[in-house]
């Protein structure tokens, strides 16, 4: 706004003062011929004595002091000139026509001109001040307050391009950034459409569009909060059934009923895992942040992940941890380390523990979180696709693994949701070491 | 598994109520409880079950938070104006919001679907024992500790004097702490002492209530935590008159 105002004053005064020297030039090229004209004849007429009467008449008509030549450079009333004079003589006399002069402040015009007799002479008007010599001069302080009225109506006119323009843009985007940053009731204001141009028909559209996004995204919540619920329900009475069933069975039939105690529990897994999944990818869940201290974090998910760990005979230990926090969703943050956790509980070798560090790295400015194992490892070829969902190392289904292969992939879109990155690799000495690495904002 | 042995005073089997408009689950629940030593009736409706619940006297109701309609925090919430009937709350998996609300209007606890029905019969027995030793008045002497007046007599909690509303579970935590103060109490602990039961893995039911309690009873005077979470342990009701400088 203040470049395009500054842009409007410069150019208008850079114009004017354009103008006004284009006109003096005009008025220098029509006048002073007939000017010459008149000197030229007197003086070959009446001599000196006609052309000093003549100057004598007209001196304090015109801002201008005259000096005539004949063809020898000699000023026929004995003057001494200005060097600025002398050279509008001779360039009047090499051209034979109307010269100007810059000099300094003021300008020299030199007109060639033939009397009536044939006599060639020259006359130079020697104008002192700037701006035009021939009409009422515009005293300064006049110049002054005119630029000041142009630099008022300069400034009302940015004022209204502000308010019309400029004020109704900035509110769009402040709107566009609240709808980005998840505020789905962003709006543009209502007063800012009740006029009837673009940006008004704009603001309408944005709204119109915000609308149908809120709704969008309300729909989506509602669809996985259903699906969560017509999923489970038959679930809840398997189970039930399946209690029911225990109380009746011999001790040849619980071996059966145990397993399909298994399957129900990693059919509600898979659910709860897909669900996951599916509102992450709807970004619905990304909305909801705060200021998250992660060394609590990790601490609190090492040591459920110690509970479950201890009635398989494992354990979780943390290894190092610093304070560090930052911005980011606890609940989702909590299921990427937890899925990592307990993948890793699941896979470490009886007897041993798993190893869980949270670190600095890159001077502070992220944080690391190590989980390392003592298991069978991942093939090297394939340390990079267990991030992604239903991936299996071999194909056989193992029993024990019960997650079904999608809490990792969750954990990478979690993660790389809060901007950081996964990695996996082999510890040298055995087992598998996970990294969560999560920028410091 | 060995059977719980039920309050000597409430000889007739206790008479429960679930709210749950899945018909199917209520009659397999039901049929569960039954041969536990329960008297089950079910509503599909929440309107209907807050009706029955307090024109009829329960020893427990089950409710599910997900009902159509009335949802189930709203029957929650108009039936604790009215009545301290325990309550277990069954929720959706992995949904904290929920359990954590619940909790906090005055559920007692609480179960996600699907869940295994021994664990609702364990929980049920638990709750059952703590109200009615609550009834019993298991200590009956009230405790003066700082700005806190915990009267178990009339199951009131006064704050500089002023009433504060806790949820049953709050005010036995409470108790809990106020017996031990400055001590170190681990989870496990206070989960068998207030809810009556083990915590299961990844069960945060005690780190909710004592964040509510936390919440509801704020700082104190001095400014200090009142509450403090024991990295790794439990928690720790911190004794008002020494200001530790941790």
């Amino acid at each position: 706004m203040a470049l395009v105002s500054l842009t409007l004053i410069l150019s208008s005064v850079w114009s004017a003062s354009r103008t006004s020297r284009e006109r003096d030039e005009a008025i220098d090229r029509a006048m002073t011929p007939l000017i010459a004209d008149n000197f030229a004849d007197v003086y070959d007429r009446d001599g000196k004595r006609g052309l000093e009467e003549l100057m004598a008449r007209g001196r304090g008509t015109f801002p201008w002091r005259p000096f005539l030549f004949d063809r020898t450079g000699h000023e026929v009333l004995d003057r001494s000139v200005s060097p600025a004079v002398v050279e509008a003589f001779h360039r009047a006399l090499l051209s034979r026509q109307t010269e100007i002069v810059e000099q300094g402040d003021g300008r020299c015009v030199g007109q060639y001109i033939l009397a009536n007799s044939g006599t060639p002479y020259v006359l130079v008007l020697e104008m002192n001040r700037r701006g035009s010599g021939w009409g009422p001069q515009v005293p300064s302080h006049v110049q002054a307050l005119q630029f000041l009225l142009v630099l008022l109506i300069v400034g009302l006119i940015s004022l209204w391009i502000t308010r019309h323009i400029t004020l109704p843009m900035v509110q769009l985007r402040a709107a566009a950034n609240q709808l980005a940053r998840g505020d789905l009731s962003a709006r543009v204001r209502p007063e800012s459409l009740h006029r009837k141009d673009e940006l008004a028909s704009l603001g309408r559209d944005f709204n119109y569009m915000a609308e149908q996004i809120e709704l969008l995204m309300n729909a989506q919540r509602r669809l996985i909060a259903d699906i969560s619920h017509e999923l489970r329900s038959p679930l809840a009475r398997l189970s039930v059934a399946l209690g029911l069933a225990h109380r009746t069975v011999n001790p040849e039939t619980r071996a059966s009923l145990h397993r399909i105690e298994r399957e129900a529990h990693r059919l509600n897994e898979l659910i709860g895992g897909l669900l996951n999944l599916a509102r992450l990818e709807s970004g619905t869940e990304r909305l909801e942040q705060e200021s998250v201290r992660l060394d609590e974090l990790v601490q609190s998910v090492a040591d459920d992940a110690a509970f479950e760990a201890a009635s398989h005979q494992r354990g979780v230990r943390v290894l190092s941890t610093f304070v560090c926090r930052r911005k980011g969703n606890t609940q989702l943050l909590r299921s990427a380390i937890e899925n990592v956790a307990r993948n890793a509980v699941h896979y470490t070798a009886a007897g041993t523990e798993v190893e869980i560090s949270l670190h600095p790295w890159a001077d502070g400015s992220s944080a690391v979180i190590a989980i390392r194992d003592h298991g069978p490892g991942v093939p090297e070829a394939a340390l990079h696709t267990i991030f992604e969902p239903f991936f299996r190392v071999d194909d056989a289904r193992d029993r024990f693994s019960g997650g079904a292969g999608l809490g990792l992939s969750i954990t990478d879109r979690v993660i790389r949701a809060h901007g950081g990155a996964v990695r996996a690799h082999n510890h040298p000495e055995g087992g598998l070491v996970v990294e969560l690495s999560l920028p410091l904002a | 598994m060995q059977k719980k042995t039920l309050p000597a005073e409430n000889s007739a089997a206790p008479r429960i109520l679930i709210i749950d408009d899945d018909v199917e689950l209520c009659e397999l629940i039901a049929e569960f409880l039954r041969p536990e030593g329960f008297q089950v009736d079910a509503i599909h409706s929440g309107t209907q079950g807050l009706e029955k619940a307090l024109a009829e006297n329960y020893a427990l109701l089950i409710l599910d938070v997900m009902l159509p309609g009335s949802r189930g925090f709203e029957v929650l919430q108009k039936l604790r104006v009215k009545s301290h009937v325990p309550v277990i709350m069954l929720t959706a998996r992995g949904d904290e919001v929920d359990r954590i609300l619940g909790l906090e209007i005055g559920a007692d606890d609480y179960l996600p679907k699907p869940f295994n029905p021994r664990e609702l019969a364990a929980r049920i027995h638990a709750v059952l024992r703590r109200s009615s030793a609550a009834a019993e008045g298991a200590s009956p002497q009230s405790i003066r500790l700082g700005d806190i007046e915990f009267n178990p007599g009339a199951r009131s909690i006064l704050r500089d004097a002023k009433p504060v509303e806790l949820t049953s579970v709050e005010f036995d935590l409470l108790g809990v702490f106020l017996r031990s103060p400055g001590k170190v109490l681990a989870r496990e602990e206070l989960a068998r002492e207030v809810l009556g039961r083990d915590l299961a893995a990844f069960d945060r039911s005690i780190d909710v209530h004592v964040s509510n309690l936390r919440r509801k009873l704020g700082a104190l005077p001095n400014g200090a935590e009142r509450v403090k979470a024991v990295r790794g342990t439990g928690y720790l009701y911190a004794l008002p008159e020494r200001e530790k400088g941790k």
